[in-house]
């Protein structure tokens, strides 16, 4: 008989079949003001100031990202979702909840209030699953954001 | 007393009023408890009091379905049986494990956690584990230890380590000095006959591997030859009934069991958010025999969220891993330790998950063509492990990383498909269960609530082969708790 094996023993942990799973990716925020993303992606050229300044945000939120985990994760994200129309509904409440928190108060206020709307989702019953890790859906999407600003 | 079989006279018919078949964990406790009440004891042992290639030889057999592991894998034939390698981890079934849920098909055993209380405690000194306490809040207390605390839908479980204790060494001089139990050695049964109402055994046949024959009369006789032998024995008597001995269920070998171990998953924890100290084995202020005893937190799901989400039982162990180094799919663990949002290095936790199986047909073991040196036919085993269980793995760590992140530890990754099922290969436990399993009604199981056939008056068997399921839990102190139960039911059955 063996014991619990798995301490000391993760076989075959490099032979997982890598799929990304992304579920019920979040609801939308009630009341939120909607901001046009329409060609977000592969304009080729600037985000629009919105957009622009959200992922400015984001990137304070996680502290300038100096490791690039953001970048990695929000690129997992948008790979999951399709840089597309979808993509654009997901981040479109998030956004538009970033430009009302942001009062020109600087990034601090708006980071604060999302860190407790993320805590308040970890708290819950709407957390997603990527590529096997289980998550807060706005953290994942500052993470999109940080992506997307490059 | 210690005895040679391959010594005996050709023919010769032993007899006793109990014989154990099988001189393992069950056996051997059997064999002990029974010791001193009046009754001449005949243990039969196939093996040597060493692990010997012939012996194991007859272990040998075919398998499909889940692989990697063959039938002379995890079971030990030689005195002390399997408890020769067990890594000693000790930890009860749950009271809940023994009631019938509906969403587990077949379970629902004739006994409750109450009925064997009191053999777990008894098992507990057998295996030299110390106190029946199995409260982590009580334990991680006394060691000013912190829990990992959820919402209410997460647990932490408790195993405790024996020595482990090997029951040959342990207690062949204490077997060999007594008078009143016999304990033949390299004694294989191969046939169990019964008499002409086919409601009782009237012999068995026994032979060595040298070719001789014998028989053993008793006035009852307990089968203890492991989660899969049990059952071979029983099928392969057929010389009277078709489908061999105990079967008039048809479940003689059918719903085998075993403890899905799910390797891979992973938690990543917060800087300095987490002391882990109690989900590593660590010693508690108990000694036994000048050993501290040692125990392990594992995590679990609470009865009422597995009822409410209709997912089996499992069990998390978590083992610390380089935060560089664990293989998390296409998102390495360190980018993710992004979210933590804290200055200071995250952790990485490996977890490896004994998951409960739901009870199921295509899960079996039969003869197969082959016969072994002895004879015998040999066993075939298909290992299947359904997809609802694999989805139910996947949908119990969900909840435990939700759990988790809820209290501010870190996020967990569990590799799953886009069919939502726990994405890893299974491997197993090396626990076998479920073969002759316990049920009330004869037309469920093989054996009734006291371990003895619903078909054979005078037949019992013993050891995790009964288990009607088998929670998260290793067999060992549950089978080791039957025996002991099934020694007082034949005590009281003999006075």
């Amino acid at each position: 008989m063996t014991g619990p094996g798995g301490r000391g023993q993760r076989a075959e942990a490099g032979a997982i079949g890598r799929r990304d799973i992304l579920r019920a990716a979040g609801g939308v925020i009630a009341g939120a003001r909607l901001v046009s993303l329409v060609g977000l992606v592969g304009c080729g050229g600037a985000l629009p100031a919105e957009i622009h300044r959200a992922a400015e945000v984001a990137r304070s939120y996680f502290g300038g990202d100096p490791g690039g985990g953001a970048q990695t994760v929000g690129d997992a994200y948008r790979a999951a979702l399709g840089d597309g129309p979808r993509l654009e509904r997901d981040l479109e409440p998030l956004v538009a909840r970033i430009t009302a928190l942001d009062t020109g108060d600087g990034d601090d206020p708006v980071v604060t209030a999302l860190a407790a709307q993320v805590a308040d989702e970890l708290g819950g019953q709407g957390l997603v699953r990527l590529d096997g890790w289980t998550c807060a859906p706005t953290e994942l999407r500052l993470c999109a954001l940080v992506a997307l600003a490059g | 007393m210690l005895r040679d079989a391959r010594t005996l006279a050709p023919g010769v018919e032993l007899t006793a009023d109990l014989c154990i078949v099988g001189a393992g964990a069950a056996g051997i406790t059997l064999a002990r408890r029974l010791s001193g009440r009046g009754l001449r004891v005949l243990v039969l042992e196939s093996g040597s009091f060493e692990i010997e290639a012939q012996h194991q030889a007859l272990y040998a057999g075919t398998m499909s379905g889940l692989g990697g592991w063959t039938l002379d894998d995890h079971r030990w034939r030689l005195f002390g049986g399997s408890t020769a390698r067990w890594g000693g981890f000790c930890m009860p079934l749950r009271p809940g494990d023994f009631t019938a849920r509906d969403h587990i098909p077949g379970s629902g055993w004739p006994i409750t956690f109450g009925d064997l209380e009191p053999s777990y405690r008894l098992a507990s000194q057998g295996l030299e584990i110390g106190d029946f306490e199995y409260d982590a809040a009580v334990l991680a207390a006394a060691d000013d230890l912190p829990l990992i605390e959820g919402s209410g839908r997460l647990e932490t479980h408790v195993f405790r380590f024996s020595p482990p204790t090997r029951m040959g060494p342990r207690h062949r001089a204490e077997l060999a000095a007594a008078d009143d139990v016999e304990v033949q050695m390299w004694a294989n049964a191969i046939d169990i006959v019964l008499d002409d109402g086919l409601a009782r055994v009237d012999h068995l046949l026994c032979a060595t591997l040298d070719g001789a024959r014998f028989t053993v009369a008793a006035d009852r006789y307990v089968l203890a030859m492991g989660g899969l032998e049990n059952a071979r024995l029983l099928l392969a008597s057929g010389s009277q009934i078709d489908g061999g001995v105990a079967g008039s269920s048809g479940l003689v070998g059918a719903y085998f069991m075993e403890h899905p171990h799910l390797y891979s998953s992973a938690m990543w924890v917060e800087p300095g958010a987490l002391d882990a100290r109690f989900y590593g084995p660590h010693p508690t202020g108990e000694a036994v025999a000048g050993r501290w005893i040692e125990v392990c937190g594992v995590l679990a799901l609470s009865e009422e969220t597995r009822d409410s989400e209709r997912l089996p039982h499992l069990a998390a162990f978590l083992e610390e891993a380089p935060l560089d180094g664990g293989a998390t799919g296409s998102i390495p663990a360190a980018a993710v330790s992004v979210l933590a949002r804290r200055a200071g290095r995250a952790r990485l936790f490996g977890l490896t998950i004994r998951a409960e199986q739901t009870p199921t047909r295509e899960s079996a073991v039969s003869l197969s063509d082959e016969r072994d040196a002895l004879g015998m036919p040999r066993l075939d085993l298909r290992w299947v492990v359904s997809d609802g269980d694999r989805i139910a793995y996947a949908r119990a760590m969900e909840i435990l990383g939700a759990e988790l992140a809820a209290a501010g530890l870190g996020r967990l990754w569990t590799p799953v498909d886009q069919l939502g099922r726990f994405d890893h290969p299974i491997r197993p436990g090396g626990h076998h269960m479920g073969t002759v399993r316990m049920h009330a009604d004869p037309a469920r199981g093989v054996v009734d609530a006291s371990c003895r056939t619903h078909d054979v008056d005078n037949l019992y068997v013993a050891g995790s082969a009964v288990f009607t399921t088998g929670g998260a839990a290793n067999p060992t102190l549950t089978l080791v708790a039957l025996a002991e139960r099934l020694a007082a039911h034949l005590i009281e059955e003999t006075a």
